[in-house]
């Protein structure tokens, strides 16, 4: 298997599920980078018997997950630094919503579900975002979650019950 | 009443999640990616650093300690060779 092949299939999988987890051009390039990066120094350990696609889609995921955990953990330090320093003024990275895929008109709405999906767990996040944004059948999302088709239903209907609450929450403000 | 108009809504919010478009991904993003790749290659990896550290550590330990040991050797070496002398007084 030739990592330059692997790259002409994959770059658009890995870009835009990248932006769905991100919202952010810049951010989505970082984790594509870091994505292929691994995809090349792990190639040889990979499994031939099992799908190069749900391989990569783990990798991606993994990837978005931790670089978000980063994030928000770099936000939490600079707030706690710029608490015991008020004259100090940090620039925290503050998430600029920056996708591509949407179309001017639906921005701030698009912008506005984004913003309840990232407070969603995980897996819940996971399973909307792959089923609903990616359009995945049910039982490749199982297999790139690692689990059974009833369990990503589950957590499909408990997100999208929790998506609900948030907008409503968000539409009281 | 009111769950049928939060279903509504979430079809809406389903809709709108539908209509977001693939894109393509930027053509500088393979150069990007081979650079990081060829700079991995040229660095030394952390784990032979870790080794070499390591075998450098033992080598100057065990110096030290055949070191001490020989001096310790020398040190009991000479005071055999020097008398101790006698000072206590006694009466023939």
């Amino acid at each position: 298997m030739i990592f330059e092949d692997i790259y002409k299939e994959h770059k658009n999988l890995v870009y835009n599920l990248s932006l769905q987890y991100t919202q952010n051009i810049e951010e989505a390039e970082e984790i594509a980078q870091d994505v292929f990066v691994t995809v090349h120094q792990k190639l040889h350990t990979f499994n031939n018997e099992s799908n190069i696609k749900t391989w990569i889609y783990r990798i991606t995921i993994n990837k978005s997950l931790d670089h978000l955990k980063a994030k928000k953990r770099k936000k939490r330090f600079g707030f706690l630094f710029s608490l015991s320093n008020e004259e100090t003024t940090i620039k925290t990275t503050i998430s600029n919503f920056n996708h591509p895929g949407i179309i001017l008109e639906q921005q701030e709405a698009t912008a506005a579900i984004f913003n309840c999906i990232n407070q969603l767990p995980e897996n819940q996040k996971n399973a909307i975002i792959l089923l609903k944004i990616e359009h995945l059948p049910i039982v490749e999302v199982a297999e790139i979650l690692n689990t059974s088709t009833k369990a990503v239903e589950s957590l499909f209907q408990r997100g999208k019950k929790n998506l609900e609450n948030l907008l409503l929450i968000n539409e009281e403000k | 009443m009111k769950k049928k108009s939060s279903n509504i809504e979430m079809e809406t919010v389903f809709k709108i999640l539908n209509e977001i478009q693939s894109v393509e991904a930027p053509v500088h993003l393979e150069d990007k990616i081979l650079n990081r790749i060829n700079l991995q290659e040229k660095t030394i990896p952390l784990s032979w650093i870790k080794v070499a550290a390591a075998i450098l550590l033992f080598t100057i330990s065990a110096e030290a300690y055949t070191i001490s040991n020989k001096l310790i050797k020398e040190n009991n070496n000479l005071t055999e060779l020097v008398s101790t002398p006698n000072n206590t007084l006694y009466y023939e």
